[in-house]
């Protein structure tokens, strides 16, 4: 903590995070003209909490987080648990948790505390040829209980960020081929089962609807066919700021949520959209050149989770939105509205900050 | 701080670079997908995207209104209300209270004591109620939905629309909606079995209002589903000038299909580019050469004749001022509130009173002989005061033809000839003339072609000639059937209307005139889109002195009291010129009618075509009753009848003749 220094600070990546924080608000008032919608200003408000927060976890000594790391994974499990008894029904699945003040997404946690572990893990086990099957059962029981409690709100996008997340770290560690090969078979082989015994008809309903988005317009459609209608009818430069007829008509749901980036779109159009895509496509690479020139293997895995985290929910989020994969309630990281995904988010970049903080006191000292 | 000395860091850049290159391409994909949508599909979409928010909602056109010629409205578009409800408003705990209200409304102002169906009225509207107010739901749910009733929007009374506004007070959901409804005023009824009154004037003429078909509907883009255009008389004939031309409205919608307020920005934005409204324009109005007065007198002097027709038009002009055809209907009632059941009892009328018979064919007897006596005067084979003998029959070949008369008429001339109608005098002239030039004669008299009137079916009519009879009739053409078609038998058929124009012809010096209905056709703003003029089809001029013998018989024909078959039609006011029809139906075969329409179908339908005042003709009128009997009995009259009341209506007779009749009266 003592050798913190601002100086030290990436500031190319504080800068992607605040430009899409400011899209993110702009993006947000645009939904609510019209309306008594301040989305924009609570957006506002999470974000500035998030960055403080942000800066706070950017500057705390890395061996004290590893010291809290099982402490906060007993937690996480423990909310995970408490949302299944206790957790407020919303369409049909407990995600959430009421604080009182706020509702509160233990899920969104999970994602730290399945990055934090496992990179922890990976710090105390280290195996030079590579990890085999029997070296990842502890990660398999590290991973698999928050993506057990997530699926059983049930949360398909969510567990299956817990799984792209965990998955895209251990290979990026070191595996064993045959490890690998195992893990591939067998997630071939249970892959169908998971199709009838786990996943809920609507699940199954908005896969299929992906395959025939005409087919189906007024119930699982609806939410995707009105995505590609928002982001179609943007053109080059888009409708305008507040001109989304999509949004103000009523006709795209989620809009300040999930589809937040088919407004995104309609408004702003091609320019817009891949603004933003290219801004999370130079987040995701500075997660990952952190990870490259990581001092440790801690390091490394929270900086490759990092990235991971950002990556898998823009593809899980842009791709339904573009109608290229299944809708899923993932969430676009920090423009879609909400505090826990702003705050877990934010906590996420403060953690790779931190990371490079560090690297670059480690370097300044070897210099 | 602890140092990890097998760090792999050779590993970690090279495989941080292999995922960078598939974080890489998953971002080009996406943005090529961006582009991909935006580009390529985006105008597709882009019009998708306003056709989820822009409706649009025709606004209905006024028909112009026809008038007659003194501007009394005949026709008329006027807005109708109706009831309509809202199933976003209407809260399910109304509906029961609501059905009782209904109920109430339309019992109390349509349960009468006149009205005998009181419990019928009141089921239908009950169960109509109930079934109907089970109401649409989603997007949907914001478009009013009429009331019907048999399957018609129930149109509401005064009283009823003040009931149900006020009914408005306390449940929401319903309102009164207002549309255009073809109302004929002049033929008007109250209730379904007074068809048959004097106050009904001319409704062939006009005609009605009916719904368009699939067909039209996809050929014509004037057409919708709620449109109604003219199928009949001249709401059909003159469809392109009543109709105009409707407007449309188009607003911005939710997704849930609630109509947006239109100042709202992002309305106002998405309605960049669209028109907005276009006003409907009002159809033309037209006006008639009709008087309605006239109507009103054929239509009272034909009271008591199950079926026929009676034309008027002026002589000099060709101009009709009345045409009327019995049995009528009612066009309110065709226009869009025709019950299955009415349409069936009329359908099953033997009276047929949705024929026009003003403008449909029948033998015409002996109103004909006036062509042959042309014929024969212009062929230079009669002289008028020749007199030629007039036995009471006629041996021809191996026929023998009969006059009505059987005792003969002796030794007469062209005028008795007329006036008594001797039929052996035109068989011998028929003789002579050939079937084929009789058919000729006819023809420039305006027969056996469409006089233009354009309404209704009009009827060619037929003027048979030998190679018309040698096609159709079971052994060809004998020379008999020239004898027949002399005096208006054979298969000679003519219209009313084509007998007002010939004795037209005859009373003014000759020519042929195409009769008209139409005066004007007039704008809105009162500007003349096109005026009607006298139109000069044939010209039998040349001949004067044929026409002047020729009207001799026909004055002969009313007011010579002791020969003359007219003289039922003898008015006491002034002189007029007329000639009698009775003409033989042929026996049908046996048909599976009831005896009493069999009985009806085999009378001989009476004539009677005349012009007045005889020395300075203005108007011919003819009279014809299907199956009516003799002309001289039962057609004169109705002529007399007509004549009297247009005289005191209109002073057709000269004031010293006038004076008279006032003494007389």
């Amino acid at each position: 903590m003592s050798n913190f220094s601002w100086r030290l600070i990436p500031w190319g990546v504080v800068f992607i995070v605040i430009a899409l924080s400011a899209i993110s608000v702009i993006n947000l008032h645009s939904t609510g003209i019209g309306t008594d919608s301040q989305v924009h200003v609570t957006q506002l408000i999470w974000l500035a909490a998030g960055s403080v927060l942000m800066f706070i976890v950017a500057m705390i000594d890395v061996r004290i987080i590893r010291q809290l790391i099982p402490t906060f994974y007993v937690m996480v499990i423990i909310a995970l648990a408490l949302v299944l008894v206790i957790g407020k029904e919303v369409n049909g699945s407990r995600r959430w948790l009421d604080l009182g003040f706020a509702g509160f997404q233990p899920s969104e946690l999970a994602k730290l505390a399945v990055i934090l572990s496992l990179a922890g893990w990976f710090h105390r086990v280290a195996r030079p040829d590579g990890y085999g099957l029997g070296d990842l059962v502890p990660v398999a029981v590290l991973l698999g209980v928050p993506m057990f409690l997530v699926l059983k709100e049930p949360d398909l996008g969510h567990t299956l960020m817990l799984l792209f997340i965990g998955g895209t770290m251990v290979i990026f560690e070191k595996l064993q081929r045959r490890a690998f090969i195992s893990i591939v078979l067998t997630a071939l082989l249970i892959a169908p089962g998971l199709w009838t015994f786990v996943l809920h008809d609507y699940q199954k309903n908005r896969i299929l609807t992906l395959l025939d988005s005409d087919g189906d317009k007024l119930r699982t459609g609806w939410h995707a066919r009105q995505a590609r209608i928002a982001v179609g009818s943007g053109g080059l430069l888009g409708k305008g700021h507040g001109s989304g007829t999509q949004v103000a008509g009523e006709f795209l749901p989620e809009n300040h949520t999930d589809f937040v980036f088919a407004h995104l779109s309609e408004e702003h159009g091609f320019v817009g959209g891949s603004t933003v895509l290219l801004l999370y496509f130079l987040l995701v690479l500075s997660s990952l050149r952190a990870a490259a020139r990581a001092r440790d293997r801690f390091a490394a895995g929270v900086a490759i989770g990092v990235g991971a985290l950002i990556f898998w929910h823009v593809l899980m989020n842009i791709g339904m939105v573009l109608n290229i994969l299944p809708v899923t309630g993932v969430t676009l990281p920090l423009l879609s509205y909400g505090g826990t995904s702003a705050l877990t988010v934010m906590c996420a970049i403060g953690l790779l900050l931190n990371i490079e903080v560090r690297r670059s006191m480690f370097q300044s000292r070897l210099s | 701080m602890r140092i990890q000395g097998e760090l792999p860091v050779a590993a970690y850049r090279r495989r941080a670079v292999r995922f960078s290159l598939v974080a890489l391409a998953v971002c080009m994909i996406l943005i090529g997908r961006l582009a991909y949508l935006q580009f390529v599909e985006g105008p597709t979409l882009k019009m998708v995207s306003s056709s989820n928010y822009v409706r649009t909602k025709r606004l209905p056109a006024q028909r112009g209104s026809i008038l007659d010629r003194n501007g009394a409205v005949l026709a008329v578009h006027e807005p109708a209300f109706g009831l309509a409800f809202q199933p976003y408003l209407l809260k399910d705990d109304d509906i029961p209270t609501l059905i009782e209200e209904l109920k109430k409304i339309f019992d109390e102002t349509e349960g009468g004591k006149n009205n005998v169906k009181k419990d019928a009225v009141r089921t239908i509207h009950y169960l109509d109620l109930v079934k109907q107010l089970k109401l649409p739901r989603g997007a949907d749910r914001f478009v009013p939905v009429p009331f019907l009733v048999d399957g018609k929007r129930k149109i509401l009374n005064r009283k009823q629309v003040a009931q149900i506004e006020s009914l408005r007070a306390t449940i929401s959901g319903i309102l009164v909606d207002q549309r255009y409804m073809r109302r004929y005023p002049q033929n008007e009824h109250k209730y379904e079995d007074e068809d048959d009154k004097p106050w009904k004037l001319g409704a062939h003429l006009l005609g009605y209002l009916g719904r368009p078909t699939a067909a039209e509907i996809r050929a014509n883009p004037r057409y919708h589903v709620d449109s109604m255009l003219g199928r009949a008389g001249l709401e059909r004939r003159l469809e392109n000038d009543l109709a105009g031309k409707d407007g449309f409205e188009r607003y911005v919608v939710s997704a849930s299909g609630r109509e947006q307020k239109p100042d709202v920005a992002w309305v106002k934005k998405a309605m960049k580019g669209i028109v907005p409204r276009e006003d409907p324009k009002r159809g033309f109005d037209v006006e008639l050469t009709i008087d309605s007065t006239m109507q009103r007198i054929l239509t009272n002097a034909m009271s008591g004749r199950d079926s026929g027709a009676a034309v008027v038009i002026e002589v000099e002009t060709g101009a009709i001022l009345g045409i009327v055809s019995k049995p009528t209907y009612d066009p309110n009632v065709w226009s869009g509130r025709l019950t299955r059941r009415r349409k069936q009892a009329i359908d099953n009328d033997p009276h047929k009173p949705m024929v026009d018979k003003s403008v449909q064919a029948y033998f015409p007897g002996s109103v004909y002989k006036v062509v042959t006596a042309f014929a024969a005067m212009d062929l230079g084979m009669l002289d008028p005061l020749e007199l030629i003998e007039s036995p009471g029959a006629y041996e021809f070949g191996n026929r023998t033809f009969h006059c009505h008369k059987r005792s003969g008429h002796g030794r007469i001339n062209l005028a008795r000839a007329l006036s008594a109608s001797a039929d052996v005098y035109f068989y011998k002239l028929g003789e002579q003339i050939g079937i084929d030039r009789l058919a000729q004669y006819g023809r420039r008299f305006g027969f056996g072609r469409r006089t233009g009137l354009s309404i209704n079916g009009e009827s060619k009519g037929l003027m048979p000639t030998k190679a018309y009879h040698d096609e159709t009739t079971p052994g060809g053409y004998q020379y008999g059937l020239a004898l027949s078609t002399a005096v208006g038998q054979g298969d000679v058929r003519t219209t009313p209307l084509q007998v007002a124009v010939a004795y037209a012809a005859l009373a003014n010096g000759g020519r042929v005139l195409k009769p008209y209905v139409v005066n004007r056709v007039i704008r809105s703003d009162g500007s003349i889109v096109r005026e009607s003029k006298p139109t000069v089809v044939d010209t039998l001029a040349d001949h004067i002195q044929f026409l002047d013998s020729i009207n001799e018989g026909l004055r002969q024909a009313v007011h010579d009291e002791e020969f003359g078959t007219g003289y039922l039609a003898a008015v006491k006011d002034g002189l007029i010129g007329g000639k009698t029809g009775t003409a033989q139906v042929r026996k049908l075969g046996r048909g599976r009618n009831r005896h009493v329409i069999r009985h009806f179908r085999e009378r001989d339908h009476a004539w009677f075509a005349a012009f007045a005042p005889y020395d300075a003709p203005k108007i011919a009128v003819v009279v014809f009753i299907e199956h009516g009997g003799s002309g001289g009995k039962q057609a004169a009259p109705v002529i007399r009848k007509i004549l009297e009341k247009y005289h005191r209506n209109f002073t057709l007779f000269a004031q010293a003749e006038t004076a008279q009749s006032e003494d007389s009266r």
